[in-house]
Order: C-alpha cells, then structure tokens, then sequence
C-alpha cells in the first residue's frame, strides 16, 4: 500500500485570506483551501491514504467515504505531481 | 494587503563588474550594523525566499555571509552574483548561508562575456568559479539576463548549462535594450518546453498580462528604500525606507496600494513589456 509524506523543503504560509505552499526546488507556489492544506498537514509523518482518511474524516463531514476517499485522492495526486507530497 | 513572498535584497550597490546593462543606480551603502537589524526583522516576516545580491554581494562578504546564515534558518536564502569573487574559503559558507546560488552568466563565449561586462579575463575566473561550485555540491542556477546584446547566445549558454547539468532562469530585460517583441515571443516558444530553464515574469506581460510586482515580490536598495520591484526603481516608486518604517506598514500604505492599482491598470492594457518600465525609464 502506499504510503505518503511531506517534501520537507516546502514552505507554507497560512493567514486570514489565504494558505500558500511553496516549492523552492521549482519556485513554484500553490494556492490552496482549508481541505487540502489540512491533508497536507495529515502527511507530517508517513501516512497511509486509510491514516489520512481517518484524520480527515474527524475534521470534515463528507456525504460518503467514497467521496471522501475521492477527494483526498484527488488531492494527493495534485500534490504528488507538483512534489509537494513525496509517493513513498 | 498579504505581504509578498519573495524579496531581492540588494546588500550594496558597488560592483567589479561593469555591465553595459546594468540598471542599479550608486547609492551609499547601508552600514554592517543597520543591515543586521534588517535581517533580524526579515527574519520574523514570511517571506519565502530571499535573494541577496547586488551590485555584487560578495563585495561585502563578512556580511552577508553573517545575514544569509540568519535567514536561512527560517527562508529559502539565494545569494545572487557574478561569480567572480569565489574563493575556495568560501564554498562552507556558502552552503551554510545559502541554499542556492543564482550566478550570472550572459554568454558562453569569452569574448562576448567580458565585452558585455567590461572585465578583461573574467571569463576564465567564473567559469572555474561554476566549475568549483559544481564540484563541491553547491545548488547553481544560471541567469541569463536577455537584451539585444547577448539575443543570439542563450542557445549557447543553454547548451553550457545542460553539459554542467544547471538549471537556467532567463530574465528579459526591461531597458532600453529592447527586443522586438515577435523575436522575444519566438525565443519564449522555442525554449519554453525545454527542460531546466524558466522564465521570469517579463515574459509574461503579453501573454497572461500579469504582474507580480508588490502583491508577490518586493525589492530593498542598498539604501534600504524599498520598491515593487526590482526594475522600478526611480523615487516615484519609492515605497519607503525600511531604516525608518516597519516592512508591512510600507506594504499597506496608501502609496503601495495606488502603485500597484497603477501597475495592474498599465499590464492589462499594453503588450510589448513592462509598460511603467517603458514609460519611466526608457
């Protein structure tokens, strides 16, 4: 199974208005929402996609698991393209 | 207004160099003392990344080797140069300060190299001086500033910079330089799917009319004034002094606010460059 983690070279910065990453590997820098931002915190440590679903599902109410599943998979995949998450 | 996320610090303005292109006005230095309060309160803000450079930054060493390792504990730390000054001393420091270097390189031909900063033999000294950096490991990123000077030579340097395995960022200069914007457009098409190289925001104007200046990057002079970017550079874009006035007061004045309206209206209407460059510098 996989497993995840931060790219320990991202910076992030959060305040009222909005949360960024950025990737100094590539200077780029990624706007994103609470939900995401949250999954990238949930990667602090190694993480399995069932780890990381569990610590989402106590933060936010979705309508199914598999739609839960869907998004953070979505997530994950954005987040590993740009190598802000690490696929281990 | 969110602070920027990137900062061009310019530690002095005096160079070995003398670059044909060369934009940075003489200015009297701030003293060691007053540039280490400012690290200090760089230190705090949430900054992303900062570039120290110049004028040539290791014209003050001591200095910014002592503000690099300060920042760099919290910020992506760059340290922007000619080269020419790397010592084998050095390279420790320069790892422990820096986690990259940004090092200029216009040509890879010696002649158009040291015709184009006026320095007989400096070609030989930075290309040995990438070379050492190389081999001890230090992060190096080629810049390429492009004006009508050195056009024909970024292939050339492209080609350098794959053999060394570097990555190369080309930044369009805003001067009066200028390269007819169809060359600059094929240029930018040519390269663009290339691997390691990028492209600074003058290549954006025309094509996504966008800017980062004030809302993504800020500039400090040597002087310690402060503007949106590093181009604009005149007192009309002055947007204060940091030795008198705290970062983010100057971010959120009344004068940031209404430069950066000017600036977003001026982008969206004009397609050959920075159109406030053009206007005031030309």
């Amino acid at each position: 199974m996989a497993h995840y983690i931060q790219n320990k070279n991202i910076l992030v910065r959060t305040t009222d208005n909005e949360n960024i990453l950025f990737n100094p590997e590539n200077g780029e820098l990624h706007k994103v929402n609470a939900h995401a931002l949250f999954v990238w915190q949930c990667v602090k440590r190694l993480s399995s996609l069932n780890n990381i679903i569990d610590k989402v599902k106590r933060k936010y109410s979705f309508n199914s698991e598999e739609d839960l599943k869907k998004s953070i998979l979505k997530i994950l995949k954005y987040f590993i393209k740009k190598n802000v998450i690490i696929e281990k | 207004m969110n602070n920027p996320y990137f900062l061009d610090w310019e530690i002095t303005s005096k160079c070995n160099f003398n670059c044909k292109f060369c934009y940075i006005n003489k200015e009297k230095d701030l003293s060691d003392e007053e540039c280490s309060i400012i690290a200090k309160q760089l230190a705090k803000s949430d900054f992303f990344e900062i570039k120290i450079g110049g004028g040539e930054p290791l014209l003050r060493k001591h200095l910014v080797f002592k503000i690099g390792k300060l920042l760099s504990r919290t910020k992506n730390t760059v340290l922007v140069t000619n080269g020419y000054l790397i010592k084998e001393e050095d390279i420790d420091k320069i790892k422990s300060s820096f986690k990259k270097v940004q090092l200029s390189f216009h040509s890879a031909e010696d002649a158009l190299f040291t015709s184009l900063n006026q320095v007989k033999s400096s070609f030989k000294k930075v290309l040995g001086n990438i070379n050492l950096l190389i081999q001890n490991n230090v992060p190096v990123v080629i810049n390429f500033v492009l004006t009508s000077l050195n056009f024909e030579a970024l292939d050339a340097v492209y080609k350098f910079a794959q053999r060394k395995n570097l990555k190369i960022r080309v930044i369009r200069y805003r001067g009066n330089k200028f390269i007819p914007k169809g060359d600059i457009e094929r240029l930018y098409k040519k390269f663009k799917n290339y691997k390691n190289i990028s492209f600074d925001d003058g290549f954006n104007f025309w094509k996504k009319k966008k800017c980062g200046a004030i809302k993504n990057t800020l500039a400090i002079s040597s002087s310690g004034d402060v503007y949106p970017c590093t181009w604009l550079r005149n007192k009309k874009f002055k947007l204060g002094n940091i030795t008198c006035t705290p970062l983010n007061e100057i971010i959120n004045s009344t004068k940031a606010k209404s430069i950066l309206n000017k600036i977003n209206k001026a982008i969206s209407t004009h397609e050959e460059g920075c159109p406030i460059f053009i206007e005031n510098f030309k």
